[in-house]
């Protein structure tokens, strides 16, 4: 047995001894492990994979969208190899990879398509060494400055890689209402394959305090003829020629409750009615950008409806527990964006008429702040989210997590009195189901590792799988 | 009227960095005080209010911070003007860069500065493609006592011989990394690198700028109050054991 296979062998015999003892978060390590004894593993993934492989970025999406486009694929009978277990760094990366090797570090996938979902700092990196034949950007928000510096850093990192000519052959898709994405389409060397939204009535015109400065990289400001939320929506440059491309795969006719969403998708002449059991604006995006890539690998609209339809998509898979006839929901929130995404999706202003039902539609939360590594070290960002907004429309609220000070401040600072700080995760969990009244919602806002921790915490408690084990 | 004017400068561009905190914990206390805290936004080309009690900028990139430094300059005299007669000022990160004297961003460019505080930055001196982050404890020499907060700037702050320094570092890096010091104060003007943002957990910084913007109005003296939250000081203690603690402290990180 040779050095490599040595290595191989061993990173596999490790991943599967971990995967029998369900370490879940434990997944990358095997990964790390050939990271550091071969190194030239990246260069063998790309020369095996070579025109099969599909890399998903941006701030907001990446582990949803990676989710549904491996859904549709695969109940179209093709393989997937991907990094769902949520590591998207490099050593997730080649943990992955080993799915595609036989026990003893043969690579075995020959007609396999491999989907990874990519951290933004390093896809430039990682995209030169694996060449991609397609690339999704998602979109750019602030998040984790403490990580990453500005994000006119990763701008320009992207930028200076997706111009360079290894990609003459790759497909890029991009959402073509993030402008911040703009420039590295325009000098982009493949073909450009661009999706949105199009639905005026989303406009979002309460002036949110925390909109961002736009500029174009001219220098001159950036307008929206309809932002949808943050920076997203219908741009120009109020100075120079460059403005939103209109898209080829595009949402339309949007509709919105608590529950699900509703919308139509619209491609070349087709046009089909989707719902989604997700909610929010941002999880239209997600499936938009889905789309865009199977349309363009040549699938029709009836094979993402048959991803669609199919009994474990994702696409019904919520993360919902039903406890004490109270319905849970959770949400990852990382970011005042995705943030403020929730927060408007669960008070929708049209979902609360001014009456009785207003008081009775007012929602539980439980809000657990983490800031471990994986979460950003900096809790600032509470600050810079609707926070005034989700307290108005809140009942019973329990604040909880590592940070959950800072958090509980973030509300008080809004004049609200009436909140529970508990750190401790059963009690917290206790303290929200017997403050919520009978047949009510309640949903838990978490941080990354808090997600893993109440996650696994409810499954137990209402008997479900986590399902996480799925994925490992 | 039991009011105090603050004036915001360029919101919409110096807004990176949930620095919007301050001026809600400011709105807080005031309220507490029975007052309110009469903000007033000003932008690009848009005149120096005439009440004035209290400023607050915050921090941007480099190209907000070069779209506003031009600008700002206009109003230099006035804010001099106000700032020696007693008017407090919390200058934040790009904020208290371009109130000292100059500042060269990370593309060589030098910013002129309008000089409330005697001092110089640099982007990226010596510390190429690095950034001063993490959690940061320092020291005041006067009634504000320790204040807690994160960092997060590639700029090194060097002061002069007519400013002193707001604090000296605890935990952290602060002005340059290397002399210890922390931001600069003159007068009732603040300079700081610290965000959190800085003031919700900082109750006594936040009751200085209140009892020197109120002294600027005689007839409100009565009533300043001493304030005391439990939870801001609930808060402050449980940052104050992340930012101790080895591990939830970053070294430069590229
Ligand atoms: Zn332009």
């Amino acid at each position: 047995m040779s050095y490599k296979y040595f290595v191989f062998f061993l990173a596999i015999q490790i991943k599967n001894f971990l995967r029998i003892l369900r370490i879940s978060g434990g997944t990358a390590f095997p990964g790390l492990i050939v990271e550091k004894f071969y190194p030239k593993v990246l260069d063998e993934l790309a020369i095996n994979f070579s025109k099969k492989i599909i890399v998903i970025s941006g701030t907001n999406g990446k582990t949803s969208t990676t989710n549904i486009l491996k859904n549709i694929i695969s109940n179209n009978d093709i393989d997937v190899i991907s990094n769902d277990s949520g590591s998207n760094l490099k050593r997730g990366i080649i943990s992955s990879y080993l799915d595609s090797l036989n026990t003893f570090g043969k690579f075995v996938k020959n007609n396999s398509l491999m989907i990874l979902e990519i951290d933004e700092a390093i896809l430039p990196e990682i995209s030169e060494k694996i060449c991609p034949s397609t690339i999704l950007l998602l979109n750019l928000f602030r998040d984790q400055l403490d990580r990453y510096g500005e994000i006119d850093k990763i701008r320009e990192k992207w930028l200076l890689t997706f111009s360079n000519s290894i990609f003459k052959h790759s497909q890029l898709h991009i959402n073509a209402d993030d402008y911040l994405l703009s420039n590295v389409a325009q000098n982009f060397t493949g073909s450009v394959y661009y999706y949105g939204v199009d639905d005026p009535l989303l406009e979002d015109k309460s002036s949110d305090p925390t909109i961002e400065s736009n500029y174009c990289y001219c220098g001159k400001k950036i307008s929206h003829s309809v932002r949808y939320y943050a920076h997203i929506g219908k741009w120009q440059c109020d100075d120079c020629e460059n403005q939103r491309i209109i898209p080829t795969t595009v949402a339309t006719n949007i509709k919105q409750d608590l529950n699900s969403v509703t919308f139509n998708l619209n491609s070349e002449n087709e046009s089909h009615h989707f719902t989604l059991s997700s909610i929010g604006l941002f999880s239209v995006y997600n499936a938009v950008a889905a789309f865009s890539i199977v349309l363009n690998l040549g699938m029709k609209i009836e094979h993402i409806v048959k991803g669609f339809s199919s009994e474990n998509n994702v696409f019904g898979r919520q993360e919902a527990f039903v406890i004490e006839q109270k319905r849970v929901k959770l949400f990852l929130v990382k970011n005042p964006a995705g943030l403020n995404q929730v927060i408007y999706a669960l008070t929708q202003k049209n979902y609360y008429k001014d009456t009785l039902e207003h008081k009775l539609k007012k929602i539980n939360i439980l809000f657990a702040l983490n800031n471990r590594t994986e979460d950003g070290k900096d809790v600032s960002w509470i600050y810079d989210a609707d926070i005034e907004r989700l307290s108005e429309h809140t009942n019973a609220l329990v604040i909880s997590g590592m940070r959950a000070e800072d958090l509980a401040l973030r509300f008080i600072m809004t004049n609200r009195e009436n909140l529970i700080i508990e750190k401790n995760l059963k009690k917290s969990v206790e303290l929200i189901l017997s403050e919520s009244p009978p047949d009510s919602d309640i949903y838990l806002l978490l941080t990354y590792s808090a997600m893993m921790k109440y996650r696994k915490y409810f499954a137990k408690i209402s008997g479900s799988k986590p399902f996480w084990v799925n994925s490992i | 009227m039991n009011e105090i004017n603050l004036v915001h400068l360029y919101p919409e561009i110096l807004n990176l960095y949930a620095d919007r905190g301050n001026l809600l914990t400011l709105q807080y206390y005031t309220k507490k005080m029975d007052m309110s805290l009469n903000i007033k936004n000003i932008t690009l080309s848009e005149q120096f209010p005439e009440k004035c009690d209290l400023i607050f900028i915050g921090g941007g990139q480099d190209r907000d911070q070069e779209q506003v430094s031009h600008d700002l300059l206009r109003h230099k005299d006035v804010i001099n003007h106000l700032v020696n007669k007693g008017v407090p000022v919390l200058a934040v990160c790009g904020g208290y860069q371009l109130f000292g004297k100059s500042y060269r961003t990370s593309k060589n460019k030098i910013l002129e500065g309008i000089g409330i505080f005697d001092c110089v930055s640099v982007a990226n001196y010596k510390t190429k493609h690095k950034r001063f982050i993490g959690d940061i404890i320092i020291n005041t020499p006067n009634e504000i006592g320790q204040i807690i907060g994160f960092e997060n700037h590639a700029a090194s702050t060097f002061l002069g011989k007519n400013s002193e320094p707001f604090g000296f570092i605890e935990k952290g890096f602060g002005n340059n990394g290397v002399d210890k010091t922390e931001g600069a104060i003159y007068k009732n003007a603040v300079g700081t690198y610290l965000h959190g943002p800085i003031l919700p957990r900082n109750e006594k910084l936040t009751l200085f700028l209140i009892q020197k913007a109120i002294e600027q109005k005689p007839n409100l003296l009565q009533k300043f109050i001493n304030y005391h939250d439990q939870n801001v000081q609930r808060a402050f203690k449980s940052g104050k054991k992340f930012a101790n603690k080895k591990y939830s402290f970053m070294k430069r990180v590229k």
